[in-house]
C-alpha cells in the first residue's frame, strides 16, 4: 500500500475537517495511521467502527469512483495540491476536484454572502468578482445560491477563473438549480469538494467546507451576511488563519448587512468600499 | 283558458337567455310537472310558487298542471322564474288576462308569505330581454337601483306578488319609491392622505395605477401594504358608464357576496383572502357559472394579501386572465366567459415570521426558508410583475409630521392627464396601457431616448438585468415619461424606473 491509498481509504472513511486524524495523518504519515488502526493501536473501543470500515474499504474502488465522477483525486505531493490548504489546523486528508486542476493554486479571493441578497448584495458580489478577475485572480466561492452564484458569474462574465468549493459529493449538484452554473465554472475554473461522491450536503459539511474556502484563497470578502450566517464563519476560518478578511457594509436598517457590520464593529474585518480599496489592503496584509 | 306564457330569463355567466314559461293546465289528477333542466333550486320553487299564491288568496288549481320552460335543451338554475312561473300559472287558471303577459319578462324569487326577493343577475337578464324585443320587465323592489340602469326598458320594480297581480289585473301599481338612478362618483372613505411617509411606495402606487402595472408590495406586518392596496382605487379614474356596466353586470351575479353598490363609478377592490380556492379566485362552479374574484375585480383591482400563504396554483390560476384579460370557464353545462382586466396588487412578509427587517435580529426563519417564501411567487406570474417594492416600516419622524401626504384628488389628477397622453400616443394599437405594450415595439416604435438605451444595454451586457427585466424597466419608464411630462423616456426616467423596480431576479 503506498500513500496515495492510504489516503484514499482513510478519506472514504472519515468525514472531512476531523480535528484528531488529520493532525495523526499530516504528522506521521497516511500509511502509518492506517496500520496502526488495523493493528489497534489507537483506541479499539472507540473506533471499532472505523476500524471496521477500513478493513471493508478499498483503494480502488474510492479512486474508481472518484474517476467515474469525471474527477481527480488529489493528495498532498501532487503537482496540482493546493498547498495553501495544509495552513489549516485540519487540513483535508485529500482533495476531489474536477475542471481545471491549475486554477485550485492561483492566487484568489474568497466571496461569500447569504443565499438571500438583496439587489445591492447582488451587484456588488458580481462587480467585486469581476474586479478581481481583471487583476488576474481567481475568485474562490461555494456554488450556492446567492452571493455565492452572483461573485461566480461575476467571474465568469469577465472571463475569469473561479472555484466552486461544495459541500456535497463532485456528482452531486447541489444546489440543483446551479447545475449550468457549474458546468460553466468547470470550463475555465474548477469544481472542489471534500466529500465522497455521491454524498449530499449535510448541515455540518456546510462549516466544514467553509473553512475550505477560507484556506484556498488568500483574502476573503464577506458581501452581504445575516446576523446568523455561515458566512461569518468562513470569516473567522479566514482570520484564524491570518488572512485578510473584509466586509462589505450595507444599510443599517438591511438585514442581510447585519452580519457585515457586526464583523466590521468587531473589528474581524475590514470595511472595503472599492475593488481598489481591498486590493490594497490585502497587499498590505499579506 | 288552460294555457298560458310568459317570459323569463336564463343566465349561463354574463349571456342572458330569454326563456319562455309556459303553463298547461289539464283535467287529470293534481299533479306538477316541471320541464326545462331545472336544477335543485328551481325544482323547488313549485313550493314556493304554491305557498305564495295561496297566502296571497289566489286559488291553486288542483288538476295536472305542466310548466315547461323552453328552450329545453338549456339547462337552468336559480330562484328567479318563481314569478314567472306563477304568473302564467294564474293565467292559465283564467285570473289574469293572458295577452298582457306575454310582452313583458318577469324575474324575482317568491317568498312563502308572496313577498318578492331580490335575485342575482338582473342586469345581464334585462340586456338580454332588451335585446330580443322585451320592453317592460317586473323585477323585485331591492334590485330596483340595478334594474334602473336600463334606461330604454320600462322598469316595475314591486316587492309584493299580491301588488304584481293588481297591476296586472287593474293596471294600478303603488307609486313607486323614486329610485336615485344617479352614477355615484367617489368613495369619500379612504385617502392616500392617510398613509404616513411611504414615499416609494406611494409612487409606485401612483405608477401602478397610470400604467396597469401589477405591483407586489414587500415589507413587514404593519408597514402600510395593505393601507397602500386599498387606496389604489382612488386613484384611478372614475370608470366611465360602459365600463360601471360591466362591473355592476358582473357584481350581479355575484349579489350576496359583494356590497358593491350598482350605480358606482368607482374602480372596484376585491381582497380574496390568502385560503381562496381556485374557483373562487377564477369563478366556477356546477349549475350557475358565478364570476371569481379576478372578474369582480374587473376594471379594478384584485389585492391578494399574504400572497406566499396562497396555495400553489390559486396565483398561478390568474395567468390566463392577466393574459387576455378575460377568463373562459368551461363546465358541462357550457362554456362562460367573464371578463377581468384588473390591477393585480399583491403583498407579502419578507420571510414567514415577517420580521426579516431592520436589523432582522429577531427573525426566527432559516436562510432557506427566507429564500423559499418569496420564492413561491417566482416564475411565470412575476413575468407578469412590473414593480417589486420593498415598503419599510413607517418611522417616528413620519408618524410624528403633522402635515399629511398628498391627497388621492392630487394624485388622480396626475394619473388622469398621464393616462390621457398614452392612451393618445396608443391610439388605434388595440391597448391602451403602458404595461401591455409588446416586446417588438418596445424596441421600435416605444424605444426610450438613446443615451437610456445605452444605459439598459450596459446592465443587460454585465447581467443585472434580464431581457425581460429591460423590457419592464422601458415600460415603467414611459409610464414615469407621461407622469413627468416627457415626450420619451428619458436616461433619468430610466434609471428612476430601474431603481423603483427593485428586487433580485434570480
Amino acid at each position: 500500500m503506498n500513500e496515495r491509498e492510504a489516503r484514499a481509504i482513510l478519506f472514504s472513511a472519515i468525514e472531512g475537517g476531523h480535528l484528531f486524524w488529520s493532525r495523526e495523518i499530516f504528522s506521521q504519515s497516511a500509511v502509518m495511521v492506517y496500520e496502526k488502526l488495523i493493528a489497534g493501536a489507537y483506541d479499539t473501543i472507540k473506533f471499532e467502527k472505523l476500524t471496521k470500515e477500513l478493513k471493508s474499504a478499498s483503494a480502488d474502488l474510492v479512486l474508481s469512483l472518484v474517476d467515474s465522477a469525471g474527477a481527480n483525486f488529489l493528495t498532498p505531493g501532487d503537482a496540482l495540491w493546493p498547498i495553501a490548504v495544509e495552513d489549516l489546523l485540519a487540513p483535508p486528508i485529500a482533495l476531489i476536484a474536477k475542471g481545471n486542476l491549475a486554477a485550485l493554486s492561483m492566487q484568489s479571493l474568497a466571496i461569500v454572502g447569504t443565499r438571500n441578497p438583496t439587489n445591492y448584495g447582488a451587484r456588488i458580489s458580481g462587480d467585486f468578482a469581476a474586479g478581481f478577475v481583471d487583476r488576474e485572480w481567481a475568485i474562490v466561492s461555494g456554488g450556492a445560491y446567492g452571493i455565492d452564484s452572483f461573485a461566480h458569474k461575476g467571474a465568469l462574465i469577465a472571463e475569469g477563473v473561479t472555484i466552486a468549493v461544495v459541500a456535497s459529493g463532485i456528482d452531486v449538484n447541489y444546489p440543483a438549480g446551479n447545475t449550468r452554473l457549474f458546468a460553466e465554472i468547470c470550463e475555465s475554473g474548477a469544481i472542489v469538494t471534500e466529500v465522497m461522491p455521491g454524498h449530499p450536503a449535510l448541515p455540518a459539511r456546510f462549516l466544514t467546507r467553509n473553512r475550505l474556502i477560507a484556506a484556498l484563497s488568500q483574502a476573503t470578502l464577506v458581501v452581504e451576511a445575516a446576523f446568523r450566517s455561515g458566512s461569518l464563519r468562513t470569516a473567522h476560518d479566514a482570520a484564524e488563519l491570518m488572512r485578510p478578511v473584509m466586509a462589505i457594509p450595507g444599510p443599517i436598517n438591511s438585514p442581510t448587512s447585519e452580519g457585515c457590520h457586526r464583523l466590521i464593529g468587531e473589528r474581524a474585518a475590514e470595511l472595503v468600499t472599492s475593488v481598489a480599496d481591498a486590493v490594497e489592503f490585502i497587499g498590505a496584509n499579506r | 283558458m288552460s294555457l298560458a306564457q310568459t317570459n323569463s330569463v336564463a343566465l349561463l355567466g354574463l349571456d342572458g337567455h330569454v326563456v319562455t314559461v309556459e303553463v298547461d293546465i289539464a283535467d287529470g289528477l293534481p299533479v306538477y310537472t316541471l320541464l326545462g333542466l331545472p336544477d335543485a333550486a328551481l325544482s323547488e320553487s313549485r313550493d314556493r310558487v304554491r305557498a305564495a299564491m295561496v297566502n296571497c288568496a289566489e286559488v291553486w288549481p288542483n288538476r295536472k298542471v305542466t310548466v315547461s320552460l323552453s328552450p329545453a335543451w338549456l339547462p337552468k338554475s336559480g330562484s328567479s322564474f318563481d314569478l314567472g312561473i306563477a304568473i302564467a300559472l294564474l293565467s292559465a287558471h283564467g285570473t289574469i288576462p293572458p295577452e298582457r303577459i306575454r310582452e313583458i319578462v318577469f324575474l324575482g324569487e317568491l317568498s312563502l308569505d308572496g313577498r318578492i326577493r331580490s335575485v342575482r343577475g338582473i342586469l345581464p337578464a334585462l340586456i338580454a330581454a332588451y335585446k330580443s324585443g322585451i320592453t317592460i320587465a317586473v323585477v323585485p323592489l331591492a334590485n330596483a337601483a340595478e334594474a334602473g340602469l336600463m334606461h330604454n326598458m320600462e322598469i316595475i320594480a314591486i316587492d309584493h306578488l299580491r301588488n304584481v297581480l293588481r297591476w296586472l289585473r287593474t293596471g294600478e301599481r303603488e307609486v313607486a319609491q323614486e329610485i336615485d338612478y344617479q352614477w355615484k362618483e367617489s368613495d369619500e372613505r379612504l385617502d392616500f392622505a392617510d398613509v404616513a411617509g411611504q414615499e416609494q411606495a406611494r409612487l409606485a402606487a401612483e405608477i401602478a395605477a397610470t400604467g396597469g402595472h401589477h405591483i407586489l408590495l414587500i415589507g413587514p406586518p404593519g408597514a402600510g401594504k395593505t393601507m397602500i392596496a386599498e387606496r389604489i382605487p382612488t386613484i384611478l379614474p372614475q370608470l366611465r358608464i360602459e365600463q360601471a356596466l360591466e362591473v355592476t353586470a358582473v357584481h350581479s351575479l355575484a349579489a350576496g357576496f359583494t356590497r358593491r353598490s350598482p350605480t358606482s363609478l368607482v374602480a372596484p377592490i376585491v381582497s380574496p383572502h390568502h385560503t381562496t380556492t381556485r374557483v373562487a379566485m377564477v369563478g366556477g362552479g356546477a349549475h350557475a357559472i358565478k364570476p371569481g374574484a379576478c372578474s369582480l375585480a374587473h376594471h379594478g383591482v384584485l389585492f391578494i394579501d399574504e400572497a406566499p400563504e396562497c396555495p400553489s396554483g390559486v396565483l398561478d390560476s390568474l395567468r390566463q386572465p392577466l393574459e387576455a384579460g378575460t377568463i373562459t370557464i368551461a363546465r358541462s353545462i357550457g362554456n362562460v366567459t367573464f371578463p377581468a382586466q384588473f390591477l393585480l396588487v399583491l403583498a407579502a412578509n419578507p420571510c414567514p415570521c415577517g420580521k426579516f427587517t431592520g436589523r432582522g435580529r429577531n427573525c426566527t426563519c432559516t436562510s432557506a426558508q427566507v429564500r423559499r417564501y418569496l420564492g413561491k411567487l417566482s416564475g411565470p406570474l412575476m413575468d407578469r410583475i412590473d414593480l417589486r417594492v420593498p415598503v419599510d416600516p413607517v418611522g417616528r419622524i413620519d408618524l410624528a409630521r403633522s402635515d399629511l401626504g398628498e391627497s388621492s384628488a392630487v394624485i388622480r389628477t396626475r394619473v388622469i392627464a398621464a393616462r390621457a397622453v398614452a392612451e393618445r400616443r396608443f391610439e388605434g394599437l388595440g391597448y391602451s396601457l403602458n404595461s401591455a405594450i409588446p416586446a417588438r415595439s418596445l424596441r421600435t416604435v416605444f424605444q426610450p431616448e438613446r443615451a437610456a438605451m445605452n444605459f439598459l444595454h450596459d446592465e443587460l451586457e454585465r447581467e443585472h438585468i434580464t431581457a425581460r427585466g429591460l423590457h419592464k424597466i422601458i415600460r415603467v419608464g414611459w409610464t414615469l415619461a407621461d407622469l413627468h411630462g416627457h415626450g420619451l423616456p428619458t436616461l433619468a426616467d430610466i434609471k428612476q424606473a430601474h431603481t423603483i423596480r427593485g428586487g433580485v431576479e434570480l
